[in-house]
């Protein structure tokens, strides 16, 4: 009987073996696999190492938070100046100030601008379709400029939200065109029943859109998941057993999509003939 | 990194899991050549090679977070290696596997290694050569076994996990191997 000893060491054939067997791989197969080594350890949850990103990170979300409450209280006290309580004051008539925004809200509720013009007198030369009294105003009238204010404000509100979603909409902030697109109205369908599917998708990835997963594959992934979710931690025997069943139940894309991810986490086994 | 370039296989697998990609770096250096060879002596085809070798490679990248020490690390390598080509086999040239040359007639005991050196280099190429000839004769389980020896340095317990077989099994196919190589490099020796 041969011994293991004779059968590990052989060192005339090794030595043939080693003189005829000298390849490597090419240059860009290194290349790729060391970039993607990296890449890995650069986008996984196991890395280790420490870079400014995830140093600062927290701190300078916290911060940013703060900041954006901060601003948006100031706007709201900035706003509130316009309230019924900022109106019962008596305004001297051709001297107060006017605001941009106050004119453009004017200008976009011209059914308010009549009544507007009692607390607001205008330039001399426009002709005043209602007389300004120079006294304090009557109860009714502080109500109508109450409301009237509240109009201006909802108006300059949807304005500054109108900037911030063009400025979205130029940097490619998806979250934002998101939220847009959910809320703008559908595209009637016939339109889209006239579009050719080609047309159709050119233009979904002309808009930015393929970074969405379509509504099916969104739909299809929890789904797919739910068939392994409980054995992310069991030991690849479970897995086979999952694959086993399926398979014996005649679940065939279930099983197959199961073994897919068996074969992802656990490259080193094998997955039996009957199961594959 | 020194440090990285004495450390275990497993030491640098474990690093790389956790961050390090200059182990994976030092781990890829060790063993690509080996990889590489085994691949392209069994598929024959260096376009083939070199896209099964960087699934291999792919493969232990993506498995690196789930990885721990449970075998040699080549072993585990060499295991994915050879599950890929398995899997290469039975896709395309299912009757290759059947090939497993151990129900024949009875071969001689290897003959013991001798100590014979050949004596230019002209004629340690053509051993080589030869040697290569006769290795790609052999049936892939044979030729894997002794190719998991050579490349991997695997021994014959670890050639039998490496290829999801039992110790006498791997055995059996690393001596029919060795026999038929050693016959035929008898001319040389």
């Amino acid at each position: 009987m041969t011994r293991d000893s004779e059968l590990e060491h052989d060192p005339q054939l090794a030595a043939a073996y080693r003189a005829g067997s000298q390849e490597q791989p090419p240059a860009h197969l290194d290349a790729a696999i060391r970039a993607a080594a990296r890449r890995e350890v650069g986008a996984g949850p196991a890395r280790g190492g420490t870079t400014p990103v995830r140093v600062w990170g927290v701190p300078l979300s916290l911060a940013a938070v703060v900041v954006l409450s901060v601003t948006v209280v100031l706007m709201m006290r900035e706003e509130g100046m316009d309230r019924p309580d900022a109106l019962t004051r008596p305004v001297p008539a051709g001297n107060a100030p006017r605001s941009v925004e106050a004119d453009a809200a004017r200008k976009k509720a011209p059914s308010a601008e009549s009544k507007d013009s009692v607390a607001s007198p205008l330039p001399a030369a426009t002709p005043a379709p209602v007389a300004a009294p120079a006294g304090p105003a009557s109860a009714p009238e502080l109500k109508q400029r109450a409301a009237d204010a509240e109009l201006r404000a909802l108006d300059a509100t949807a304005a500054r939200a109108k900037t911030a979603t063009g400025r979205a909409d130029e940097e490619g902030d998806p979250g934002a065109r998101r939220e847009r697109m959910q809320a703008a109205p559908a595209a009637p369908p016939a339109l889209l029943r006239s579009a050719p599917a080609s047309a159709v998708g050119e233009s979904a990835a002309g808009a930015g859109m393929l970074s969405r997963p379509p509504a099916a594959a969104l739909a299809d992934a929890p789904a797919k998941t739910a068939l392994w979710g409980d054995l992310i931690a069991a030991p690849p025997e479970k897995w086979l057993q999952r694959i086993a069943d399926l398979r014996r139940d005649g679940k065939t894309a279930d099983a197959d999509a199961v073994v897919a991810e068996f074969r992802r986490r656990f490259p080193a086994e094998r997955v039996p003939e009957e199961l594959r | 990194m020194p440090k990285d370039a004495d450390a275990s296989d497993e030491a640098l697998m474990l690093g790389y899991r956790d961050g390090d990609a200059g182990a994976f770096d030092v781990l890829y250096a060790r063993h690509k050549g080996g990889i590489y060879r085994y691949l392209l002596r069994q598929c024959r085809n260096a376009a083939l090679a070199d896209e099964m070798f960087q699934d291999v490679w792919m493969n232990l990248i993506r498995a690196r977070a789930g990885y721990s020490v449970q075998a040699k690390f080549s072993t585990y390598l060499y295991r994915i290696a050879h599950n890929r080509l398995m899997d290469h086999f039975r896709r395309n040239n299912a009757g290759e596997l059947s090939l497993d040359d151990e129900s024949g007639a009875p071969i001689a005991e290897p003959a013991a290694p001798r100590s014979a050196e050949p004596e230019t280099d002209a004629e340690v190429r053509q051993q080589a050569a030869h040697l290569l000839a006769l290795l790609e004769a052999l049936p892939v389980e044979q030729r894997a076994a002794f190719l998991l020896q050579h490349e991997g340095g695997l021994s014959i317990e670890e050639i039998a996990a490496a290829t999801g077989v039992n110790r006498e099994t791997a055995k059996s196919r690393l001596r029919y191997a060795m026999a038929k190589l050693r016959q035929g490099m008898q001319a040389w020796q």
